[in-house]
């Protein structure tokens, strides 16, 4: 049943992208040490209850500085510096950029224009290069909506009356689904969209082909 | 058992009180200095006025939640018994709260400071 | 040794104080006391002030909100058992999970903790009652009354349905035109108002209404969790209260604080959300982990280990979870520095939290551990909430919170706190205090079952939910289509919470068993060392016969010596003065016993302010403006009706209270419980206050760069107004003087009536002169901090009229002076609010103009 999580198409944990990537790698490593540092409380439990003497004379001290502050403080304090230096490459990443896909949630479908090829406008599907980094810029048009594409990472809200950011990359072509996470009424549950990341070489073509749509 | 100033207890939560103060202004002067383009400023070296800015109330933050740590530090022979209670708690607490201050507000040292 | 003698503005004390009643036999004792403290019988309960009694219904009416959104949860497991399930839509879905959150968070959680803080606090204390028992049955009634409109509306088919946190715009009247929104915003600041009438009374309880000699660093521990928690419920509230009163505002008078296209911005609702909505996870989880800081201790048969660094731990974790409310907003595009302060003060959480479960382990290492029931509960609690824990660092953490953020993962991980943190504890709580409450022990028979049945059920139902929620499901969804993979994961966890609801179901049937069957014992069942089990069980109304003399720390006393002591009436007030109900108050730091509180008679004025209350509540919703201001006027006039038994028309000095100790009526003393009230009061008004200029300047600086039109500001008004709230402050500290020397107050009064009349006076034609309050953000939180000075000077002249009522009836007097210093306190905090209200308005219009010439703006519109 755990894996269940680890496949299909909305997975985190099935990353394909090195952002989803990273943070499936912290994902697990977190896991692990959850898993390691609940086991160490239970013994702890059976230690205190069935043998105390194992923990030598007055214990109380030794337990609350050990378990409750040295332990849990360098455990955070590494955390820290690992989310701090990826959250750097993920959310200080996403800066102004002239050549950003402009998303524009609304209820209940996503819209995607892409700057570079005139006028092209497609809804209901992302078009992206695979193997490149992607710059978003999200805005809504109604309500608080979140733009999330799991197995690519990371996800940003659309707000009305502001400008968010974000950059992804999907390693490979492929499809890949996205979500709407932020709760927006009463269609939120059907605001799915679909992502084609093409080969670079044919992304020209992709959207000039959107462009000529768009502009019938 | 002398009465003493009700305010003895708001001894307990200074160290946390700073905590918070310098958690409210290190928030608020980020935000304003995004707002008003500070972090584009450069004053030496890459140094922005905006980081420049911060670090400087990082560093008063800590200098004021340290100062007072020792302020309240264990003294000999405490005078009286709820004295003997209030000050050591007190103490403990602007301990604490000079390393969550330091934890909390490092950061302003390194990470980008606007987007 | 009273406060009166080291109060230098008090007269010196009538010199011949009165004799002590006479010395009863433990039974008779017992009936006078009974008479003097019982409520009455039949429709009489509802005019029921008393702790015991209201502490019950609480913990009742609590139980029963817990199983409506025990239902709504079952309900929306139905739904989401299978992909694509036709058993409601997403109308109807939307109300269930808005509902389920919010009944569970307002009307389970904090009433029931509530419930125990008022029933057992006083009895750890070894006090005969809280500070105040009529605030406590009003608060009571807003409870039930705000909790049925909510639950009114749902059955109407119109409850909320923008989720509990009811972001805007969704939820404003573009989006939800239906009084859906209105009902949550209305009804839960309703129910608010329990809440603050709680925390005052729990910090004036545990700081004042103590048994002498308990001095602080005697507090049974429970104490210190609950004093900390009810300051921040004072600090926590205000934040949601105004954001509640400033999105009502927007539906209904159409301000624009929230519109990003007139200058407002939705984010303002976030901040003030979470603001409070952070803080409120901890104010549910402390009062548990209190009484978890209670059970461990027995049941180790040893005392709590690290007092003192459990209480620095409890202090960091009250002010760290101040600190970390934009954790619940990392992807709205704030600046990565800014999330880092959030993140690092999220995780560091977790470190005081550790400090207390290993004081808990401490604890059991120190002592001779022996198994009962409700360690068998405190088990399941550790598991869950350690998980909870752990998944809540993981979510502290930014780049991960990116993935999971608004997916079933953080329903699994609020769901592994709020349960382990609260319900589960709860439940170890109901097993230890429930003989108190009934006066049988506690049977196994079904307990244990019951709890294998709920543990197993919740860890299938959620911990399977983190998965659910990596495999991407967003929360708050409908349906889900079968493509996405989600089916075998929620099918099992519907299952899972389907087990948990029928060990519900056994741990129901047990209570009804224990309470019909369970053995008769004499006391203290536990062998527990506090003061609570030195009543009698059950508990008469008057809870202590006497009150003890506390030599040591209050988890070490024996209850059994102490209590067949107080029943023969050994200890201070073990005597009945003229029916009065009497408790003591202390001073705060050192326990010496400083005042005779005297408390109110059963009465139904606190239904019947609560029924107007909710008069105005229904009114506003269904739009009667006009019935809602009589309503008003109503509620204020019944609130009067309240102070005619407050008090005494003569000086009494100094009376007996046993011991061979004297000490004064609480209105003769310098600062009685409701001088302390009144400063909290204040410093939870000061809170909103804060948070709505903190609102102008967020709006001004951070919210969306939309140009706003320009306010005028008569300086020549505002000074006016300024100086005339600052005069009526003197006046009001003067009149306060001129009583304490013997001299009459009345005309000083007068001006302090007059006085801020003549503020609003000028501040009104300025409110007029403003403008059209819905073209701009600026101008409605210009107008709204207008709107508070005046009420509050409105208020300052009713309490310079109610002083010279006071006056005119008798009750004022060189020492008995109360009246005046409530009003004095009121007085000058309108005066502070006023000098800070002004002083904000010039730097916004100021800021107005600096702003927009500022190149490069970040964050504004394309």
């Amino acid at each position: 049943m755990a894996l269940a999580a680890c496949g299909g198409p909305y997975s985190a944990l099935a990353p394909a992208g090195p952002v989803a990537a990273n943070v499936a790698l912290l994902w697990w490593i977190m896991a692990a040490g959850a898993t390691i540092i609940f086991l160490a409380v239970f013994v702890a439990l059976a230690i205190v209850w069935r043998r105390p003497a194992l923990l030598g004379a007055a214990p109380e001290r030794r337990l609350i500085l050990w378990g409750g502050l040295a332990l849990p403080g360098a455990i955070l304090l590494l955390l820290l510096a690992a989310a701090f230096v990826l959250g750097e490459r993920l959310v200080a990443a996403a800066r102004e950029d002239e050549g950003a896909i402009e998303v524009i949630g609304r209820r209940w479908e996503w819209s995607f224009r892409y700057p570079g090829a005139a006028g092209a406008v497609s809804t209901g599907t992302l078009h992206i290069p695979a193997g490149e980094d992607v710059a978003f810029r999200v805005i809504s048009e109604d309500v608080i909506h979140a733009f999330w594409i799991p197995r690519l990472g990371g996800k940003i809200d659309a707000i009305p009356g502001h400008v968010t950011r974000i950059r992804l990359r999907a390693d490979a072509p492929g499809v890949y689904g996205g979500v709407c996470a932020e709760f927006c009424g009463t269609d939120h549950a059907a605001m799915f969209f679909r992502v084609e990341a093409h080969p670079p070489e044919r992304y020209a073509d992709v959207l000039a082909g959107l462009a000529r749509e768009t502009g019938q | 058992m002398r009465t003493r100033h009700p305010l003895a207890l708001v001894a307990l939560a200074a160290g946390f009180g700073l905590w918070l103060a310098a958690f409210i202004l290190l928030y608020g002067s980020l935000s304003v200095g995004c707002r008003l383009g500070w972090h584009r400023i450069e004053l030496a070296g890459g140094l922005t006025l905006q980081r420049a800015q911060l670090v400087a109330l990082f560093a008063v933050a800590v200098a004021a939640s340290g100062g007072l740590a020792v302020a309240l530090r264990p003294v000999r022979p405490a005078d009286e018994p709820a004295e003997g209670f209030l000050r050591p708690v007190a103490f403990r607490a602007a301990v604490a709260a000079t390393a969550a201050t330091v934890v909390t507000f490092a950061a302003v040292l390194v990470l980008t400071t606007c987007r | 040794m009273t406060e009166r003698m080291t109060d230098p503005d008090a007269p010196p004390a009538t010199p011949t104080p009165p004799s002590e009643p006479p010395r009863l036999s433990p039974i008779r004792l017992h009936k006078a006391l009974s008479a003097a403290w019982g409520t009455p019988p039949g429709l009489g309960r509802l005019s029921a002030v008393n702790h015991t009694v209201l502490g019950k219904r609480f913990i009742i009416a609590a139980f029963v909100f817990f199983a409506i959104g025990g239902a709504l949860a079952m309900l929306i497991r139905v739904q989401l058992a299978t992909s694509e399930t036709a058993f409601v839509g997403p109308d109807v879905y939307n109300q269930f999970f808005t509902m389920h959150g919010s009944v569970m968070m307002f009307l389970f959680a904090i009433p029931m903790f509530e419930g125990f803080a008022i029933y057992l606090l006083p009895k750890m204390l070894g006090a005969r009652d809280m500070a105040f028992p009529r605030l406590t049955a009003y608060g009571f009634w807003c409870y039930v009354f705000g909790g049925a409109i909510l639950v009114a509306a749902l059955v109407a088919g119109v409850a909320p349905n923008g989720g509990w946190f009811m972001y805007t715009p969704l939820t404003s009247s573009t989006y939800t035109p239906g009084i859906n929104s209105d009902v949550w915003l209305l009804g839960v600041t309703f129910v608010e108002i329990s809440a603050l009438t709680a925390a005052i009374e729990i910090t004036v309880s545990v700081l004042k209404l103590r048994a002498p000699g308990m001095s602080i660093d005697r507090m049974p521990i429970m104490a210190w969790y609950l004093l900390i928690t009810a300051f921040m419920m004072l600090f926590g509230f205000p934040p949601l209260i105004l954001g509640s009163i400033l999105l009502e505002l927007e539906r209904a008078a159409d301000l624009p604080f929230f519109d990003p296209l007139r200058g407002g911005d939705p984010l303002l609702w976030q901040h003030l959300f979470w603001l409070f909505g952070h803080p409120e996870v901890y104010i549910i989880f402390l009062p548990a982990a209190g009484a978890v800081s209670m059970m461990i201790p027995t049941f180790a048969r040893h005392e709590l280990v690290g007092y003192r660094t459990v209480v620095v731990a409890v202090m960091a974790v009250a002010f760290l979870s101040f600190g970390l409310w934009v954790h619940h907003m990392f992807t709205v595009g704030i600046p990565h520095l800014a999330l880092a302060f959030f993140s690092a003060a999220s995780g560091l959480v977790a470190i005081p939290t550790a400090v207390q479960i290993f004081a808990w382990l401490g604890t059991i290492a120190a002592g001779r551990p022996r198994y009962d029931v409700p360690m068998l509960y405190l088990g399941g609690f550790l598991a869950v909430f350690v998980i909870g824990g752990l998944t809540g660092v993981m979510l502290a953490m930014v780049p991960f919170n990116f993935q999971a953020h608004d997916t079933h993962f953080v329903v699994a991980h609020l769901h592994y706190v709020l349960v382990g943190g609260f319900v589960f504890p709860m439940l170890a709580a109901t097993y230890y205090w429930l003989p108190h409450i009934t006066g049988r022990a506690c049977e196994r028979r079904l307990a244990v079952p019951a709890f294998w049945l709920i543990f197993v059920g919740f860890n299938l139902t959620f911990f399977l939910m983190h998965l659910t929620g990596l495999a991407g499901m967003p929360r708050r969804v409908w349906t889900y289509p079968e493509s996405a993979g989600w089916d075998g994961l929620n099918l099992l966890s519907s299952v899972g919470g389907f087990l948990t609801a029928m060990g519900f179901a056994l741990f129901v049937m047990d209570i009804v068993v224990q309470l019909r069957f369970g053995r008769r014992f004499r006391r203290n069942p536990w062998q527990a060392r506090t003061l609570e089990w030195a009543t009698p069980t059950p508990p008469p109304a008057y809870a202590f016969a006497a009150l003890p003399r506390i030599a040591d720390r209050a988890d070490r006393l024996d209850p059994g010596a102490i209590g067949v002591a107080l029943a023969r009436g050994e200890g201070y007030l073990g005597f009945d003065r003229d029916g009065r109900m009497e408790t003591l108050a202390v001073e705060m730091a050192s326990g010496a016993p400083q005042q005779v509180v005297v408390l109110p008679k059963p009465t139904y004025l606190p239904l019947a302010t609560g029924l107007a209350t909710g008069a105005v509540v229904l009114a506003l919703l269904f739009k009667l403006y006009l019935v809602a201001l009589l309503g008003l006027a109503a509620t204020l006039a019944l609130f009067l009706a309240w102070t005619p038994s407050c008090g005494a028309r003569a000086d009494s000095g100094p009376l007996p209270i046993g011991m061979g100790e004297t000490a004064p009526p609480h209105w003769e003393a310098a600062r009685p419980p409701s001088w302390w009230a009144m400063v909290f009061t204040l410093a939870a008004d000061a809170t909103l206050f804060g948070s709505l200029l903190f609102g102008g300047v967020f709006l001004a600086v951070v919210g969306p760069a939309v140009p706003a039109p320009p306010i005028v500001l008569p300086p020549a008004l505002l000074i006016g107004a300024g100086a005339a709230l600052v005069a009526g402050a003197a006046a009001a500290a003067f009149a306060v003087r001129r009583l304490v020397a013997g001299r009459s107050p009345a005309a000083a009064l007068l001006a302090a009536l007059v006085l801020p009349l003549a503020a609003v006076a000028l501040l009104l034609p300025v409110i007029g002169g403003l403008g059209d309050p819905t073209l701009h953000a600026s101008r409605a939180v210009t107008f709204v901090t207008l709107a508070y000075l005046i009420l509050h000077a409105l208020i300052a002249a009713l309490f310079a009229g109610f002083g010279l009522w006071r006056m005119r009836a008798g009750f004022l007097s060189a020492t008995r002076s109360l009246d005046l210093r409530l009003g004095a306190l009121w007085h000058g905090y309108s005066a502070a609010a006023g000098i800070a209200g002004l002083a904000f308005l010039c730097g916004l219009s100021l800021l107005g103009v600096v702003l927009p010439a500022v190149p490069g703006v970040e964050g504004g519109p394309p």
